[in-house]
Formats: structure tokens, sequence, C-alpha cells
């Protein structure tokens, strides 16, 4: 009679055979193709009353060879272009149909936009955040120009936001797994944790006075603190809050709640850090 | 003509239906994976291998034809329900016609034909 561990172990070799076969795929197409036959063997598993050697054996024999399963999954990648002629498709009515359903995948596009709309949003939000601290430093002392400092803050909270949203949006529909593979959230911890420290340092650096730094390039590079601390503050923000809620999803299985927390989450993040900016320049 | 010419021809065919059953079963509601590969399977053999069924169902995902969602399950970890778009019904009902056709037109050709 085998053990759990002894069926574990045989199950847990034939993914790492799959893993390996899989080389050639992107790593996101990779790790899903693992998840899903893993999440397959789980199901049939628990279909099966005291599994034994053989049982398991079975299921895995069904599922056919890791090869044969990394040759299907390779050959789209070689087949988009020259697919082997199907012999229910010679006047090519249907081939066209699913080309032209490829062609609107709306997802990508969507995702595009979201980028898109994100990077822009970011910029506008730096751009303003700049202009903002340059007043707010060098010239603050006029109302007109206090106010310029306060429509600058206001256009960094709702680009920041907005940039905020939709590179969160673009992210998480990117990876499009509400309960993603570990892989993806250590990545996320690890990208999450090198941005902080950066912007720690960055912050360390900027905590100089500047006004008593005399050369030029000196004043430039204490400029430009605020914005690297901008950037890496807001990636570590949105990645470690990526990865937490995303670990206790995985741990909880909860699937629909995690895309929304980490929206809101990683908005509150840059709201906070946008206002301690703007109350710093101010 | 060769010996093994119908065996060819059958897997060619079973390749290049197999996306349209998996759409036809996605048609009648939503699935996962392990029970569209356990269908399929069923139905005389149409998929031999059930792991192969899942890089289809992710082509099939990028092509726009599916979308997935996730569900709890009551026996498990949540499963990844797969359904139709409507890019998938349409590609679905432009197959059906044409297979219909098709279909009629061998059966048509080989009526008189006797089997040995």
């Amino acid at each position: 009679m085998s053990t759990t561990s002894e069926l574990d172990r045989i199950v847990e070799d034939y993914l790492r055979r799959l893993d390996a076969a899989l080389e050639e795929l992107p790593p996101s197409r990779r790790v899903q193709l693992v998840d899903d036959l893993r999440a397959h063997i789980a199901e049939g598993r628990s279909r099966l009353e005291d599994p034994t050697e053989s049982d398991i054996r079975t299921l895995l024999d069904r599922l056919g060879t890791p090869e044969e399963i990394a040759d299907e999954s390779l050959t789209p990648a070689t087949r988009t272009a020259t697919r082997p002629p199907r012999p229910l498709m010679a006047d090519g009515t249907i081939r066209a149909v699913l080309s032209e359903s490829s062609a609107g995948s709306r997802g990508h596009i969507e995702d595009k936009r979201y980028l898109a709309t994100g990077i822009t949003s970011g910029t506008v939000a730096i751009g303003a955040l700049v202009g903002g601290s340059l007043y707010g430093q060098v010239n603050g002392f006029l109302t007109w120009q206090r106010s310029l400092v306060w429509v600058c803050a206001l256009i960094v909270l709702v680009f920041g936001l907005l940039a905020t949203t939709s590179l969160s949006l673009a992210s998480v529909r990117a990876v499009a797994r509400p309960v993603p593979p570990t892989l993806l959230v250590k990545r996320y911890w690890v990208i999450g944790i090198v941005a902080g420290t950066v912007a720690l340092g960055v912050l360390g650096a900027w905590s100089l006075d500047g006004h008593r730094i005399g050369s030029l390039v000196q004043r430039v590079l204490w400029w430009g603190c605020p914005i690297a601390l901008l950037f890496f503050g807001l990636l570590a923000a949105a990645c470690l809050s990526l990865a937490s809620i995303r670990t206790i999803a995985r741990s909880m299985h909860v699937a629909a709640v995690a895309d929304g927390v980490t929206i809101g989450v990683t908005g509150m993040a840059f709201t906070v850090l946008s206002i301690l900016f703007v109350f710093h320049a101010l | 003509m060769v010996a093994g010419a119908p065996r060819n021809f059958l897997a060619q065919m079973r390749r290049g239906a197999i996306e349209f059953c998996v759409l036809a079963l996605l048609e009648e509601r939503p699935r996962y994976g392990f029970e569209i590969a356990k269908d399929l399977a069923d139905a005389d053999g149409l998929v031999t291998s059930e792991g192969t069924i899942y890089p289809l169902l992710a082509r099939l995902r990028q092509d726009g034809v599916v979308e997935t969602y996730w569900e709890e399950s009551s026996q498990g970890p949540p499963r990844r329900y797969y359904r139709l778009t409507e890019d998938g019904k349409s590609a679905l009902g432009a197959f059906v016609v044409q297979w219909r056709r098709f279909r009629d037109a061998v059966d048509g050709l080989m009526q008189g034909v006797k089997c040995v």
C-alpha cells in the first residue's frame, strides 16, 4: 500500500517532467499549463476512494506523456503561420472566422489600453508632482503660486490614482488568474522588496538638504530623487500589495475579491505617497 | 491509396474537429477542464491523452472564442470554468453549417458502398 507522500512524489515527478518539457513556452503559459494539469490530477484524485499507486499511474497515463502535452502546446506558435491542412476547412471559411475572432481578441486590446492609460496618467502625475514641488520649494510665497501648487497636487492625485488603477488592472489582467501560481507571487515579493529598498535609499539621499549642495550636477541629482522615489515607491507598493494579497487569496482559495482589494490597496498607497510628497513640497 | 490512409484521415479529422467539439460542449453549459477532458474521452475517444486538452483550451482562450472564470468548489480548490464568447458562438455556428454540408456530401457518396 502506497503512502500519500509516495503518491505525491509520483505526481510531482510527472509535473516536474512536464515543466521541463514545456521549456520553450513563455513562462506565464508554462506556469498556467502546469497549474491546469495539477488541478486536473487533484480533481481526478479526489474522485478516487483511497487511491493506490496504480490508480495514480493510470490517471497520469490518461493525461498523456509530458512530451505529448508539450507537442500540443508548442504547435500553435509554429502553427499560426503554417497550420497543417485541415480536411474540414478546405475552403478556409472556418479558419477565417477563427482568425477574425483572434484579431478581435478584445482582452489583449483592453490590456494595452489600460497599460497606455496608466503610463500616460503616470507621466502627467509625475510632471505635475515635479512642477508642484518646484513651485512649492522655490516660489511658494505668492498666493497665485501657492494656488498653482494646490492645482498640481490635485492633478497628481487624480492622474496618479488613474495611473495606479489602470496599471494595476493591466497587470492583473495580464496575469489573468485570480488565484495565481506560486512562482508569480514570489516574483512580486522579490520585485517589491528590491524596489522598496531602492526607494528607501533614494529617500535617504533626498533627505540631504539640497539647497546647501552647490554644483549643478548635485542639484539635478537632488531633484531627480522625488521622481525616483515616486517610481520605486509605487512599484514597491504595487508589488508588495499584489504579493501579500495574492498570497492570502491563494492560501484561502479566495478568487474574486483578490483583484478588487489589490487595486484598492495600491490606490490607497499611492494616495498616501502623493499626499506626503505634496506636503513635503509645500 | 495506402492501407493506413483511413486512420491518418481520421486522426487529421479528429484534430481539425476537436476544437469545435469543445465549443459544442461549452455551448450546452460552462464546464471546467476535467469535465471537458472526460466528456471528450467518453465520446468515442475523441481525446486519447486528456492532458492535451489544456493547451487546446489555452489556444481557444487566446483566440477569444472562449473565456474563463473561477468558481468555488465544495470538493476542493476553485475550478476554472470555460464558457463560449459571442465570437465562439459565431465560429461554432459557421462550423456546424459547413460540417453538415460536408457530412451530407460524404454520406451521399458513400451510400452505395458495401463494407467488406
